[in-house]
C-alpha cells in the first residue's frame, strides 16, 4: 500500500487553486478618499497577537468592509506597547497572500505521477489518520514525529502525546537556542527563554556577543534596547560584521569568527586578575569559582588577542566597562547561537561572566520572570507518551533534535530507520535544518508526511496530505502568557473570517483526534468553549480580554537581593559543572580554535533581515515589497582582489561543490576580509511562491556541514566555506 | 465683425485636399514623392491619436516616465515645438514687424506653422499630464502667480490669441494691425518662453538646469530653429513642386536665411561652450557628474555625435563650407540642425534629471544605501527609456505639424501663389 | 497657530524600515512607492567605521518649492505649516517633482503627485503620525516646534540638529539629530 509513495516526488502546490485572488494587496483605500488624508473609520478594530515571527506581539487589527486595511501594536500588551516590528506591520500581507493554500490536498498517483487531488477535509482528516494508524500498528507511537513551531503548534504537541509519541521536535532547539537554554539551565538551573529575561532598560553596559539586535527585530527586546541607548548605557558589540547595533556601540570587536569563547575566557581573567568582579555576589552564590579562577589564569587578553584578532588593550578596557557598571550590566546570552558546535560551553562562558557580573536576579542584570498562571481545559483527559523515553544521544538533552528525528528517517547502514511519518507544523524544514538535500532524502523515505501551513512552502511539496490552516488573523489560538517582567495573558482570536477553504489548527488537532479515536483530549466544543471555560478557571473576564487584547496580572518583584536559591543540583551557580564532569564533558568551558577556511574560501555567516522572518516571510507581498532579496555582503578589499563590483549578481560555491544564487553582491567596509554574510530565508524554490522564487540566495543549501554541540546536540552551521564568483547569464 | 473668409479660405484649395494623399500614375515622380511621404504622416498622425488616447486614459504608467525622471521624451517634444513657435515668430516678425523685407513673403507662412506647431506643442503636453481636463479649470480657479509654470501657461495663451490676430490681419492685408499684433506677439512669445526657461532655471533643485544663463540660451535656440524651420519650408516646397522660376526667385531668401543660420548657430556654439564650462568647472554635485555624463559617459554618443557632429560641426560646414551657395546643403544643414535639435531637447529633459538628488557615494566618499532601493543605478544615474506610447505620440505630433502645415498651405491663401494654386 | 515639524534620532533609528509599512497601511501607499523610506550611511574604512541610520521623508518646507512651483497650489500649506497636495486641484504637471530638492514626491496612479502628508488626518485628530506611533526604537518625534512644552521643542533646544541641504534654502521641518 505504501509502495507507490513512500518515494514522493516534490510536488508543486498552487496549480490546482489557479484562480489566484488578484488584485494589488494594497488595494483596500487605495482610492482618493483616503489618500486624500481623511483616513479610513474602521468598522471594528480587533484586538489579538502576531504571529509573523514567535515573539507574540499584541496587534490591532483594523478592519473595513470584512478587510483588514491596517496593523498597529496593542497599547495594552506588554510586548508591543503599541508598537510593532516591521513583519508585524506587514502582517497583512500574510492574509491577502494571493499564494496562500486554499484547500486541503490530497498527493495521489495518475499514471505513474505524483498528483495533488484537492479534497474535503473530511475526506483528507480521515485519510490521515488512517494512514497515522497504519505507521503507528506498524512500528509503534515514537515512530511518527512531529516537527513545531508556532503558537498554534500546542494543540498538536497535544495530540501527539495522546497518540503516544514524544517524539517532539522543534528547529527553535537545536537549530536555534537550545545550547544557550542548556547553557543557562547548566549554571543556574533556568533557562533564558524567549522572551530573554534580561532586564535591558536597566542596564548600564551590554556587551553583545553576535547578536545583532535591530536585524534580529524581536519588537520588545529593540525597544529595550532602544531605551537603554537612549539613557546612555554603553553597548559593547562583538561580531565579524558592523552591524546596526555595532554602529551604536561604543566598542565593536570585529572579532575573528568562531573565537568568541576566547574574548570571554580573557574577559574572566581580567574580571578575575583585577579583581574587578562581583566578590559579595561570588561568596554567596558560586560554586567552582577557585576551580575556575585557575582555569581562566593562563587566559589572558594577550592570549586572547592572538586567537581573536582583537586588540588586547580593547579586551581589558571591555571588561572594565563591564565591570564598572555591574550588576547593572550584562553579556548578552545572544539566541540564535548554534554556530560552531562548542556552543553550548560558549553559553556557559557567557554565563559565567554574568556571575562574575554578579547580575542573576539583579536590576539591571537577568530578571526574574513572572507567569500568569492559567489552569487548562476542566476535565480534559491530560496526555501521556507511552512508557517510551525519547531516545536522546546527547548527554544533557532535555528535548530530542530535529535533525536527529530527519537523521532516523533514512535507513543508515544495517540500522533500519526508526521515524516513519512526519507531522509537521510552521517548520518549512527543508530551508530549516542544515543539509536541504538531506531533508529532502528524509522526507522521500518516510512512510506518510502531514503538513500544517498557510503557504505552499517548500515543505508541503513533500507531504502526503497538506493541511492548510487559517493565518493567524483569521482563527483563535490557544492563550498566550509568556515568563515576562510582568505576568500577563494574551488572546488570539479572528479579525475576519475565514477567506479560503481553510481551518485553524485547533479545529484541525481536534478534528484528527476525533478521527483518531482520541477525542478526550480535546473535549471542549470549540475554541471559544475552551478559552472561556479556562479563564473561568483562572477568574479572568473572556469578555475583557476579547476587548483588550491581553490582561496584565499583579505585578511581582523581579529582582533577588541577597543570596539565590537555584534550580541547579548545588542550588547555587555552577562554575563548575558536575553534570557535565559526569557526562565526560568539560565541567568549565574550554576553547577550542575554529578550522580555518581553505585558501580562496570565504567563512559563511547568515542572520536577519529586520523585515523578514526565515522563510515565513519571504513571498509576503508587503514585505517583500521592502525587502525583495538578500545580498551577499563582501570587505571591499576582497572585492578588489576578486575583481568583483559592488550590485554585481555572484554565484556561491561550498567545500562540497553545492552552489546557490544568483545573489547580488554587496561590497562593503562592514564586515572582515574573512568571511562573507547572507540573510537567511531566500532562494525559494517552488515556482508558485511567485514574489519569493528564485529571488536571492538560501543559505541553508550551502551549509552541508555541521559541527554538533556534543552537550545538546544543536548543529553547529558556521562551519561552512565558499568561494564567490561572478555569476554569468546565459 | 466682418470676417472676410473668402479672403482666408480657398475653397478650391480645400477642397483639392483630399488630392494630396492619392497617387496617380500620371503624377510626376516628385509629387508622387510628396504624396507618398503625406500618406506616412497622415499613419503616423493615426498611431499618434490612438497612443494618446491611449495616455489619456491610462495616465502615466503607459510611460516609460517613474517618480524619479518625472518628464520625459513628451516634454521634450513639448518644448521643441513651443520653441520652433516662438523662433517662427521672432524671425518672421523680424520681416513684417521690424519691417525687414526680404522675409515678408515668409509672413503668413511662418505665422500658421507657429500656431500649428504651439498647438500640436499643446497637444502633446496635454497627454503627459495626468488630468489635462482639470488643469483649465484650476489654473484659472486657483492660480498661483509664484509658480512660473503659470505664467508661461498664461503668455502662450496670450500668445496663442496674438498670433492667430496677426495672421488674421496677414490675410486681410492689414499690415499695421498686423504689425501691431505681431509685436505683441512677439512680447507673449519672449514672456512666455523665458518663462518656459524660468520652469527649468528656477528649479535650484535641479543644479544642471539651474542658472541665469538658461533663458538667454533658450532665445537663442529658438531664434535658431525658427530660421532653420524656415529654410526648410522654403527649400522643401521648391522641392516638392519642383518649379524652377519659383527657385531662382527664392534665392535671396534662402541665401538670407543661410547667413542669419550661421550667425545664431555660432551664437549658439558660444553659450553652450560657456556652459559647458561652468558644468564641469567647480565640479558642483550635480552639475559636474550630468556634464560629464554628456562628456565622457552614457549620453556620449547623443551629445558628441548629435548635439556637436550633427548639430554644429556639420551645419556649419554646409552653411560656410564651398557648398555654401548650394540650397541643397543649406537645408540638409537646416534637418540636421532640426534632428540635433529635437535630440538635444531629449537630453536636456533627461540630463536635469538623471543624477538622482539622493546621493549614492557622498562628497566624503560615504556610501548611502536606501530602502526601499530607489532606481538608481550604482553610478548614481536613473534610467529613463520612452515607451512606444511615448514615441508614437511624438511622431503622431509632429507629423501632424507638417501635414497640418501642409493641408494650410492649399486651403488657406498662404505664401506666394505659385505655391496654393 | 502650531507649527508642526518632526525629528529622526539617528542614534536610535536601527533603519528597520516599520515606518515605511505602517505609513502604506494608514495611507495606501501603492505597491512600488513610499512616503517614507530608510537610509544608512556608510563611513570610514574597516575596523574605524561609522553608521548614520534614519528614515527620511518630505520635510514639510517652510518655504517649499514645490509650493512655489505648482501652477493650481494643489500643493499648498495646510494646518500647522503642514505640505498637502490636494489632488482634485492636482493636474499631474509634475513641476512640484522637479522643484523639490529632496525627491520625495511621487505620482499616485490615480493621476495626482502624492507624498507624506505627516499623516495630517491623524494630526488633526490629535494622534501622532502613524510611522511614529509604530517606530519601536521611538526614533521618530512629532509636534509643535513652537510649543515649548513639546518633546521636540526640549530636543531642538538641547541637542545640535541639522536638516538636509540646507543651501536649498527649504526652511525643512524635519530635523535630524545626531
Ligand atoms: N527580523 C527578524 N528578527 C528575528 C528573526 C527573524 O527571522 N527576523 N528571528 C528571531 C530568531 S528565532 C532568532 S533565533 C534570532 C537570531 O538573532 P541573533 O541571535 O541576533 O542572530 P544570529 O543569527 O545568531 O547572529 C547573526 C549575527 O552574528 C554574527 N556572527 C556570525 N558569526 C559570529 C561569530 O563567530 N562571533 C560573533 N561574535 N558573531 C558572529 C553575524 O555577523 C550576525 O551579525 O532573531 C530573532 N529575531
Ligand atoms: N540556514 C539556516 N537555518 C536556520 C536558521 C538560519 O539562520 N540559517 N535559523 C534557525 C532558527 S534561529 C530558527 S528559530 C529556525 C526557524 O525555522 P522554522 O520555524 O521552520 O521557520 P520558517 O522558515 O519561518 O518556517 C515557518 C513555516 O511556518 C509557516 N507558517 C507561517 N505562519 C503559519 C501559521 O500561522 N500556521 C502554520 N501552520 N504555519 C505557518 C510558514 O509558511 C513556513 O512554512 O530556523 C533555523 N534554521
Ligand atoms: S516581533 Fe514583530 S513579527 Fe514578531 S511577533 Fe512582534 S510584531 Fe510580530
Ligand atoms: S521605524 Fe523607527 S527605527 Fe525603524 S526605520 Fe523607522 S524611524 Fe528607524
Ligand atoms: S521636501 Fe520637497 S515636497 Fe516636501 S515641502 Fe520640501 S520641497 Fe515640498
Ligand atoms: S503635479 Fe500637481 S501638485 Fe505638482 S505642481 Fe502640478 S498641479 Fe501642483
Ligand atoms: S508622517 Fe504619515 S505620511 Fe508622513 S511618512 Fe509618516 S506615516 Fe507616512
Ligand atoms: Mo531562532
Amino acid at each position: 500500500m505504501s509502495q507507490p509513495l513512500n518515494r514522493r516526488s516534490f510536488l508543486k502546490i498552487t496549480g490546482l487553486a489557479a484562480a489566484a485572488a488578484s488584485g494589488g494587496v494594497w488595494s483596500l483605500g487605495a482610492n482618493s478618499a483616503q489618500a486624500n488624508d481623511v483616513g479610513v473609520v474602521p468598522d471594528r478594530v480587533v484586538p489579538t497577537f502576531c504571529e509573523l515571527c514567535f515573539w507574540k506581539c499584541g496587534v490591532l487589527a483594523y478592519v473595513k468592509d470584512e478587510k483588514v486595511y491596517k496593523l498597529e501594536g496593542n497599547p495594552k500588551h506588554p510586548l508591543s506597547n503599541g508598537k510593532l516590528c516591521p513583519r508585524g506591520t506587514g502582517g497583512v500581507g500574510a492574509l491577502y497572500d494571493p499564494d496562500r493554500l486554499k484547500h486541503p490536498l490530497i498527493r495521489t498517483t495518475v499514471n505513474g505521477k505524483d498528483e495533488w487531488r484537492q479534497a474535503s477535509w473530511d475526506e483528507a482528516l480521515t485519510y490521515t489518520a488512517k494512514r497515522l494508524n497504519e505507521v503507528k500498528a506498524k512500528y509503534g507511537a515514537e515512530s511518527i514525529a512531529l516537527f513545531s513551531h508556532g503558537h498554534g503548534g500546542a494543540f498538536f504537541k497535544t495530540l501527539m502525546k495522546a497518540m503516544g509519541s514524544s517524539t517532539i521536535v522543534a528547529p527553535s532547539n537545536d537549530q536555534c537556542r537550545g545550547p544557550r537554554e542548556t547553557g543557562f539551565e547548566l549554571t543556574y538551573g533556568e533557562v533564558v527563554g524567549s522572551v530573554e529575561n534580561i532586564d535591558t532598560p536597566h542596564a548600564k553596559c551590554i556587551a553583545f556577543i553576535g547578536s545583532h539586535v535591530g536585524e534580529n527585530m524581536h519588537n520588545t527586546a529593540v525597544q529595550d534596547v532602544s531605551e537603554a541607548n537612549a539613557r546612555g548605557c554603553t553597548f559593547i558589540t562583538v561580531d565579524p560584521r558592523f552591524s546596526i547595533i555595532a554602529g551604536k556601540s561604543k566598542y565593536w570587536l570585529p572579532i575573528k569568527p568562531g573565537t568568541d569563547t576566547a574574548l570571554l575566557l580573557a574577559w574572566a581573567n581580567v574580571l578575575i586578575d583585577e579583581k574587578l568582579y562581583q566578590r559579595e555576589f561570588v561568596e554567596q552564590n558560586v560554586v567552582g569559582f577557585d576551580q575556575f579562577a585557575a582555569h581562566v589564569k593562563d587566559k589572558t587578553p594577550e592570549w586572547a588577542a592572538i586567537e581573536t584578532g582583537l586588540d588586547p588593550n580593547v579586551i581589558r578596557e571591555t571588561a572594565r566597562e563591564l565591570a564598572k557598571n555591574a550588576p547593572s550590566a550584562f553579556v548578552h546570552p545572544g539566541r540564535h547561537v548554534v554556530w560552531y558546535g562548542n556552543d553550548t560551553q560558549r553559553s556557559r562562558a557567557i554565563a559565567i561572566v554574568n556571575g562574575l557580573l554578579g547580575n542573576w536576579a539583579k536590576k539591571g542584570g537577568f530578571y526574574q520572570p513572572q507567569t500568569l498562571n492559567v489552569p487548562g481545559y476542566p476535565g480534559a483527559k491530560a496526555p501521556h507518551a507511552d512508557s517510551y523515553k525519547p531516545r536522546l544521544t546527547f548527554p544533557v538533552a532535555t528535548m530530542p533534535c530535529a535533525y536527529d528525528v530527519a537523521q532516523a528517517s533514512v535507513k543508515d547502514g544495517a540500522d533500519d530507520a526508526r521515524i516513519h511519518a512526519w507531522m509537521v507544523y510552521g517548520c518549512n524544514v527543508p530551508l530549516t535544518l542544515p543539509n536541504t538535500e538531506k531533508t529532502i532524502e528524509a522526507m522521500h523515505a518516510l512512510d506518510f508526511v502531514v503538513v500544517v501551513d498557510t503557504m505552499p512552502a517548500e515543505v508541503t511539496g513533500y507531504a502526503d496530505v497538506v493541511l492548510p490552516e487559517n493565518t493567524y488573523l483569521e482563527r483563535y489560538d490557544d492563550l498566550e502568557s509568556t515568563p515576562f517582567r510582568v505576568p500577563y495573558v494574551a488572546l488570539r482570536q479572528p479579525a475576519v473570517a475565514s477567506l479560503y477553504d481553510t481551518k485553524p489548527g485547533w479545529w484541525i488537532a481536534k478534528s484528527l483526534a476525533e478521527k483518531l479515536g482520541l477525542a478526550e483530549y480535546f473535549p471542549w466544543k470549540d475554541a471559544e468553549d475552551y478559552l472561556a471555560a479556562r479563564l473561568a478557571k483562572a477568574n479572568l473576564s473572556f469578555d475583557q480580554l476579547k476587548r483588550d487584547g491581553a490582561i496584565v496580572g499583579p505585578a511581582a518583584p523581579i529582582y533577588t537581593p541577597g543570596p539565590l536559591t537555584l534550580k541547579t543540583p548545588s542550588t547555587k551557580v555552577e562554575f563548575f559543572s558536575q553534570k557535565l564532569a559526569d557526562a565526560n564533558l568539560p565541567p568549565m568551558p574550554e576553547y577550542e580554535p575554529p578550522e580555518e577556511p581553505p585558501t580562496g574560501y570565504f567563512r559563511l555567516l547568515f542572520g536577519r533581515s529586520p523585515v523578514h522572518t526565515f522563510s515565513r516571510t519571504t513571498n509576503n507581498p508587503r514585505l517583500t515589497e521592502i525587502v525583495p532579496e538578500n545580498e551577499l555582503w563582501m570587505n571591499t578589499e576582497m572585492a578588489r582582489v576578486l575583481g568583483l563590483k559592488h550590485g554585481v549578481k555572484v554565484m556561491l560555491e561550498n567545500q562540497d561543490s553545492v552552489k546557490t544564487g544568483p545573489i547580488v553582491l554587496k561590497v562593503t567596509q562592514r564586515i572582515r576580509q574573512d568571511c562573507v554574510y547572507m540573510v537567511h530565508g531566500f532562494g525559494r524554490e517552488d515556482a508558485r511562491l511567485r514574489r519569493g522564487y528564485r529571488r536571492g540566495a538560501s543559505d541553508a543549501r550551502l551549509i552541508t556541514r555541521i559541527k554538533r554541540d556534543p552537550v545538546m546536540g544543536g548543529t553547529g552551521m558556521n562551519v561552512n566555506f565558499v568561494t564567490i564568483s561572478r555569476w554569468k547569464e546565459r | 465683425m466682418n470676417i472676410p473668409w473668402n479672403d482666408i479660405i480657398d475653397r478650391d484649395g480645400l477642397s483639392r485636399v483630399p488630392d494630396l494623399l492619392r497617387v496617380r500614375p500620371s503624377d510626376p515622380p516628385h509629387q508622387a514623392r510628396g504624396k507618398r511621404l503625406l500618406q506616412v504622416l497622415v499613419a503616423t498622425l493615426l498611431a499618434g491619436l490612438v497612443a494618446g488616447g491611449i495616455a489619456l486614459v491610462q495616465g502615466h504608467h503607459v510611460m516609460g516616465t517613474t517618480s524619479e525622471i518625472s518628464w520625459g521624451i513628451l516634454i521634450a517634444t513639448y518644448v521643441f515645438l513651443a520653441v520652433s513657435s516662438t523662433g517662427l515668430c521672432l524671425v518672421s516678425s523680424i520681416g513684417h514687424v521690424f519691417g525687414f523685407k526680404l522675409f515678408e513673403p515668409l509672413a503668413k507662412r511662418a505665422v500658421f506653422l507657429a500656431i500649428v506647431s504651439l498647438l500640436m506643442g499643446f497637444a502633446v503636453m496635454a497627454t503627459e499630464l495626468e488630468s489635462p481636463l482639470k488643469m483649465a479649470r484650476w489654473i484659472l480657479v486657483s492660480p498661483n502667480p509664484r509658480a512660473p509654470i503659470w505664467w508661461m501657461g498664461m503668455f502662450y495663451g496670450i500668445y496663442v490669441v496674438l498670433i492667430v490676430v496677426e495672421l488674421f490681419f496677414l490675410f486681410k492685408d492689414d499690415h499695421r494691425r498686423a504689425s501691431m499684433a505681431g509685436l505683441g506677439s512677439v512680447f507673449a512669445a519672449v514672456e512666455a518662453y523665458s518663462n518656459l526657461g524660468a520652469v527649468f532655471g528656477s528649479s535650484h533643485a535641479r543644479p544642471f538646469w539651474y542658472g541665469p544663463l538658461l533663458p538667454i540660451y533658450f532665445i537663442a535656440s529658438a531664434l535658431l530653429s525658427g530660421a532653420a524651420i524656415l529654410m526648410l519650408v522654403v527649400t522643401l516646397s521648391d522641392f516638392f513642386t519642383n518649379d524652377r522660376q519659383l527657385k531662382a526667385e527664392h534665392a535671396p531668401l534662402v541665401e538670407g536665411l543661410r547667413k542669419l543660420i550661421a550667425l545664431f548657430l555660432m551664437i549658439m556654439v558660444l553659450i553652450s561652450v560657456w556652459r559647458l564650462v561652468l558644468g564641469i568647472s567647480g565640479e558642483f554635485t550635480g552639475k559636474y557628474e550630468v556634464t560629464m555624463a554628456a562628456l565622457t559617459g552614457p549620453l556620449f554618443v547623443s551629445f558628441w555625435g548629435f548635439e556637436v557632429l550633427l548639430g554644429i560641426v556639420v551645419p556649419l560646414v554646409l552653411l560656410l563650407g564651398p557648398w555654401r551657395t548650394s540650397w541643397r546643403a543649406s537645408s540638409l544643414a537646416a534637418f540636421l540642425l532640426m534632428i540635433s535639435f529635437f535630440v538635444m531637447r531629449v537630453n536636456f529633459v533627461y540630463q536635469g534629471q538623471m543624477f538622482s538628488l539622493k546621493p549614492v557615494i557622498g562628497q566624503m566618499g560615504e556610501r548611502y544605501s536606501y530602502q526601499p532601493p530607489f532606481k538608481g543605478n550604482p553610478e548614481g544615474f536613473l534610467a529613463y527609456t520612452p515607451s512606444i506610447v511615448e514615441v508614437l505620440i511624438v511622431a503622431g505630433a509632429i507629423s501632424a505639424a507638417i501635414l497640418f502645415f501642409t493641408v494650410g498651405l492649399r486651403a488657406l491663401r498662404l505664401g506666394p501663389k505659385e505655391v496654393s494654386s | 497657530m502650531a507649527r508642526y515639524g518632526m525629528t529622526v534620532d539617528q542614534k536610535l533609528c536601527v533603519t528597520c524600515n516599520a515606518c515605511v509599512l505602517a505609513c502604506k497601511n494608514e495611507n495606501a501607499v501603492p505597491e512600488g512607492e513610499a512616503r517614507c523610506w530608510t537610509v544608512q550611511v556608510e563611513k570610514g574604512e574597516f575596523p574605524l567605521l561609522s553608521l548614520e541610520t534614519r528614515s527620511e521623508r518630505c520635510n514639510h518646507c517652510e518655504n517649499a518649492p514645490c509650493v512655489s512651483a505648482c501652477p493650481t497650489a494643489a500643493s499648498h500649506y495646510d494646518i500647522g505649516g503642514i505640505v498637502v497636495v490636494d489632488p482634485n486641484k492636482c493636474i499631474g504637471c509634475k513641476v512640484c517633482t522637479l522643484a523639490c530638492p529632496y525627491e520625495v514626491r511621487y505620482l499616485h496612479p490615480d493621476g495626482y503627485i502624492d507624498k507624506c502628508t505627516f499623516c495630517v488626518h491623524r494630526v488633526k485628530e490629535g494622534k501622532d503620525p502613524a510611522c511614529v506611533t509604530v517606530c519601536p526604537t521611538k526614533a521618530l518625534t512629532f509636534g509643535d516646534l513652537d510649543d515649548p512644552r513639546s518633546e521636540i521643542f526640549r530636543q531642538l533646544q538641547s541637542r545640535p540638529a541639522r536638516v538636509l541641504k540646507p543651501e536649498e534654502g527649504t526652511r525643512p521641518r524635519f530635523f535630524i539629530l545626531p
